[in-house]
């Protein structure tokens, strides 16, 4: 009897053994797939007889797209049927009957192993093949259009198929280092879950304690590839996302193919060696008990530590709860190895190692014992550095736009997101560091008083420091070519606002920070100038153009942040870049939303700005400040008011009068002429926060525009405002209602 | 012809076969004895390559037993408690097993099962023990193999099928040259098949020794001595044991059965007489010699 043949009699055999595997293969499919097609397609059949719009059209093909394409319940039900499959097929190593019985007889164990691997495969592939056949072949024979082209019912099928074989072999792995069923499903569990839950942990501890880390779009892909390769699920989360992006390419699927041919070699070679009388016990090999027990305790372990340290932020619930996951995981890992609960304790050499390892970790988080929070290189070892101060710049458009497709693999056109960070370390090369270091060491100093008073959080951002603190992220390339990113929490004193004022004004920070800045004429298809209700395009040839852009850049340039701390835009200007023009062109020819596309990469305009504006009057703008006749009414809209017992009868009454009015509108000149030279709108304040204003507390104001003038691009009647103290006297103030937070709270 | 050298089988700090050399010749019927616990399924399942030894070797004529599916095409293994497939009848084992032994012997498998008024399609899992015994015996005498392992095969079959199997085993011995090797806790229950017998405890081979040499060299000789004459007078004897009944003596005595009975017939006793060993007295008197106490071992 060749071995081919005795291979396919087992196989028949096998499958003999495992009709009901077979059975719930069928019926979960036909049932999550055949049907709902059945039940969607027959209602698409009767929509079709009364007619229907081409958005329906597409809302059609995407619903009956989904059944064969990314079908969440097809997912669950194949991930489960690999589970159920691995297990129905290996169960009997877990039984020494029947491991008895099998390994007695002439045939292989390559041939056991192989007639049971491959029926778990070839009988699944075969059902879904039908299923998904049956269900394309229903969607086809409605006739809609669009479907079917591009193949998405056999690309989605291979793909399913082969983490489903990725994934049933993972599961064989955990059945042949097991020798009971429950035990293996923990371990199938800790082979899909185990990667993620370590890369999630490392990533919690790293915000936990390494305070100056920094997240850049670069670390960012490392954590999200790592998690990608964790485990043999989490790619293939990650897998669908990309096949419904169009993202999955060929060498991937090779990659995923040769990942799963290792592990049905590693499966098989477990089988080999597998001693038969681990059936039934916890784990088949003994030798791999101590390493799985540590892997285990020690992550669960410091995720205690940092639960219990997050409680209380002490170093002694942070070590108690070290020792807690340490002792409670060995415990439960000798008790499931042996079965036996007055075991517990067995092996308590590794659980003390295990114990004090993990203290070791926590305590080297708490204090910083890896040097990361303290490291601060030779101001002369640094090439060059980039600052990211708060988020004060946050008021820039960064990114450009972009093609994409979406889901049903049509083009289309969307913002392509930069974090300024990311823009900031790209173009940004402070080759004057002193500063930058300066503030990197007021970093590192502070980090280490946060740390001596005990790391707790509430200490960190409590209000007592909030105020007073600013958040910098310092960005360094060193002359050995390695490049550095760490976030410090920098106390805002004179020092250091003087450190950020130096870096504010140096002309290489705004090159880094403002893409306007790097931007030619001839990247410039057209130029906008916006005030408060109103657009105007600059009818501008290239000539204006350019004398635009240039006025602009060294406006911005000279930009001090002594003038921003006294001024705040009156205007906003666009450079509206070629591709950003043929973005928004492409939506108005196709008559659609565009996204706000028009709106973005508008900078601000500071009466400073005197080449600016000119420039702009020259190519026929009207640049003016808002003034009283501009407005038709301002509307102040009241919040709670302290009704504390030492409040004046006046002041109750009138913040009565407030409380149940919540709203008054000021349509009349007087008070239009008072409020609206206080008035600061909150577009203009956002691009400039470091504008020194005395905000009414209680209080902020809606600005309705007298009349819309003429224009096509007119996008606003009203606008948000606060209302600025230092325009007002105190009896202005009074007569409006208007409060100052601190006058609130010692009233 | 099996031969192990040196076949040591641990389960952690457990020796549960140690060191064990034993040769078992073809044609012959082994029975392998022991309490429970002495390592006699383990020393079977090393036999038929369940497991791996960890030390030491088991070869069938010469060739390693573990993954050679030639060699394990040979030997039929019936463990103590035999597993059929769920809801299997004996005739879907049988179709199993004719897939797995090119020698499988079919319209014998349903001769036996009529024999022993045993339905083929009746679920297995509805059979009695000893049912279920029976299958597993009729599965293993037609699977055609030169040895058949047995684990306690002949517990909870009842005397007449005992008796029944053993001669279904006689007869292919003869037919077929079959060996079967019979592993059990109960002395007597192989008595009357066994040519061979090993003697396993705590892991190790106490005793193995062919039963007809071992009923060769050992007699019992029941007699009546003249006045004034004991048997311990008779020194020419080897006497391991003596027994006193009134003046009727019963000695077990090592040595050929002419030169004790010349012996004893030097003395002149009133009546004298050799009389038969049963199995379980030939280890008594054997396994006392080597300083075991045969009775709590197996008896």
């Amino acid at each position: 009897m060749t071995s081919r043949n005795l291979c396919f009699k087992l196989m028949r055999e096998d499958i003999k053994r495992r009709v009901w595997t077979i059975a719930l293969t069928i019926l979960s499919l036909v049932f999550t797939l055949l049907v709902p097609v059945a039940i969607k397609t027959g209602a698409y059949l009767d929509e079709l007889s009364r007619g229907y719009s081409v958005y329906e059209k597409q809302w059609w093909l995407r619903e009956l797209k989904s059944f064969v394409g990314v079908n969440g319940m097809v997912i669950f039900i194949l991930v489960a049927l690999s589970v159920v499959w691995a297990v129905s097929g290996f169960r009997y190593l877990h039984n020494s009957r029947q491991v008895d019985f099998y390994h007695s007889i002439p045939v292989k164990r390559g041939q056991l192993f192989l007639a049971s691997y491959l029926n778990g495969i070839l009988i699944t592939a075969a059902v879904y093949f039908v299923i998904q056949g049956l269900s394309t072949a229903l969607i086809l024979r409605t006739g809609i259009e669009g479907f079917g082209g591009d193949g998405i019912w056999w690309k989605m099928y291979l793909l399913n198929m082969m983490y489903y074989i990725m994934l049933y072999t993972t599961t064989i792995i955990a059945m042949m280092m097991t020798g009971n069923i429950v035990v293996a499903l923990l371990g199938t569990a800790v082979f899909n879950g185990y990667g993620p839950a370590v890369v999630l942990l490392v990533r919690g501890y790293q915000e936990m304690w390494f305070h100056t880390v920094c997240e850049t779009a670069k670390n960012s892909m490392v954590w999200i590839r790592a998690v990608n390769y964790s485990s043999p699920f989490a790619n293939y989360m990650f897998a669908l996302e990309d096949f419904s992006y169009g993202r999955l390419g060929v060498w991937r699927m090779t990659r995923v193919a040769v990942i799963t041919v290792v592990l049905a070699v590693l499966a098989y070679a477990l089988y080999r060696i597998r001693p038969s009388e681990s059936a039934g016990k916890a784990m088949a090999f003994k030798r791999t008990e101590s390493p799985i027990k540590i892997l285990i305790a020690l992550p669960v372990a410091v995720v205690f530590g940092i639960l219990f340290y997050s409680l209380r932020s002490t170093v002694t619930w942070g070590i108690f709860g070290v020792l807690c996951g340490s002792v409670i995981t060995c415990c439960l890992m000798e008790i499931i190895y042996h079965f036996d609960f007055r075991k517990l304790f067995a092996r308590w050499i590794q659980m003390a190692a295990c114990g004090a390892v993990s203290v070791l970790l926590i305590l080297a988080g708490i204090y910083d014992w890896y040097g990361f929070d303290s490291w601060l290189p030779k101001a002369t070892s640094v090439k060059s550095a980039t600052v990211t101060i708060g988020y004060e710049e946050n008021w820039v458009t960064y990114g450009k736009p972009a093609t994409d497709k979406d889901y049903l693999g049509r083009e289309r056109t969307i913002w392509s997101y930069e974090s300024q960070r990311d823009y900031q370390y790209r173009t940004m090369e402070l080759t004057d560091v002193y500063s930058v270091m300066e503030l990197a060491g007021k970093g590192v100093r502070a980090n280490q008083e946060i740390r001596r008073r005990g790391s707790q959080t509430w200490n960190r951002w409590s209000d007592e420091y909030y105020s007073g603190w600013k958040q910098c992220v310092i960005g360094l390339r060193l002359n050995n070519g390695k490049e550095v990113f760490r976030k410090y929490t920098i106390p805002a004193d004179d020092e250091t606002k003087a450190l950020i004022a130096a870096i504010h004004d140096n002309r290489e920070y705004k090159k880094g920070t403002y893409p306007v800045m790097s931007q030619t004429s001839a990247d410039t298809a057209a130029v906008y100038f916006q005030q408060y209700d109103q657009v105007q395009a600059l009818e501008t040839n290239e000539e204006e153009k350019a004398r635009l852009l240039s006025a602009y850049q060294k406006d911005l340039e000279e930009l001090t942040m002594a003038v921003r701390e006294k001024e705040l835009p009156i205007g906003t200007i666009q450079f509206r870049t070629v591709e950003l023009q043929e973005a928004v062109d492409y939506y108005r020819d196709r008559d659609q939303g565009d996204e706000g596309l028009e709106n973005r990469c508008y900078y601000p305009v500071y009466p400073s700005f005197t080449r600016t504006i000119q420039a702009v009057r020259e190519a026929g703008g009207q640049v003016e400040e808002v003034n009283a006749q501009m407005i038709a009414q301002i509307s102040l809209r009241y919040k709670d008011v302290y009704e504390g017992e030492d409040m004046t009868e006046d002041d109750a009454a009138r913040a009565q009068a407030f409380y149940d009015d919540r709203e008054i509108v000021y349509d009349q000149k007087e008070d239009i002429d008072t409020l609206s030279k206080a008035l600061i709108f909150m577009d203009y304040y956002n691009m400039n926060p470091y504008y020194q204003a005395d905000f009414a507390d209680n209080a902020h104001a809606t600005v309705t525009f007298a009349q819309v003038r003429v224009s096509p691009y007119s996008i606003k009647h009203s606008a948000d405002c606060q209302i600025d103290f230092n325009r007002l006297t105190q009896e202005e103030a009074k007569m409006y209602g208007l409060r100052r937070y601190m006058e609130e709270s010692s009233d | 012809m099996i031969e192990t050298k040196g076949l040591t089988k641990k389960f952690g700090d457990i020796v549960a076969v140690d060191h064990v050399d034993a040769t078992i010749k073809d044609g012959s019927v082994f029975g392998l004895i022991g309490t429970n616990g002495a390592g006699k399924s383990t020393f079977l399942r090393m036999l038929c390559g369940i497991l791996k030894p960890d030390e030491g070797t088991v070869a069938i004529d010469g060739r390693g037993v573990y993954e050679d599916v030639e060699v394990k095409s040979r030997f039929f293994y019936i463990s103590d408690d035999q597993y059929f497939f769920s809801n299997a009848t004996p005739e879907e084992m049988m179709d199993f097993y004719r897939k797995v032994y090119p020698k499988f012997d079919v319209k014998r498998f349903h001769h036996l099962m009529k024999s022993f008024d045993l339905n083929e399609r009746r679920k297995i899992n509805t059979f009695s023990k000893g049912m279920k015994k029976q299958v597993s015996v009729i599965c293993g005498v037609c699977a055609g193999t030169d040895y058949l392992f047995c684990d306690e095969t002949f517990d909870g079959l009842d005397p007449v099928m005992r008796q029944t199997v053993k001669s279904i085993f006689v007869g292919d011995m003869e037919e077929r040259n079959m060996t079967p090797i019979i592993a059990s806790h109960n002395l007597r229950e192989l008595e009357d098949i066994c040519d061979h017998v090993g003697l396993l405890h705590k892991g190790g081979i106490l005793l193995s020794r062919e039963l007809e040499d071992m009923k060769l060299n050992i007699h019992k000789i029941q007699c009546v001595l003249l006045p004034g004459t004991e048997p311990e007078d008779m020194k020419e004897l080897d006497i391991m044991k003596i027994e006193r009944r009134g003046s009727l003596c019963t000695l077990t005595v090592r040595g050929s059965r002419e030169d004790i009975e010349t012996v004893v017939g030097n003395y002149q006793p009133v009546f004298a007489e050799i009389i038969p060993l049963s199995l379980e007295e030939i280890f008594i008197s054997e396994t006392e010699v080597v300083g075991y106490d045969i009775k709590k071992l197996v008896l």
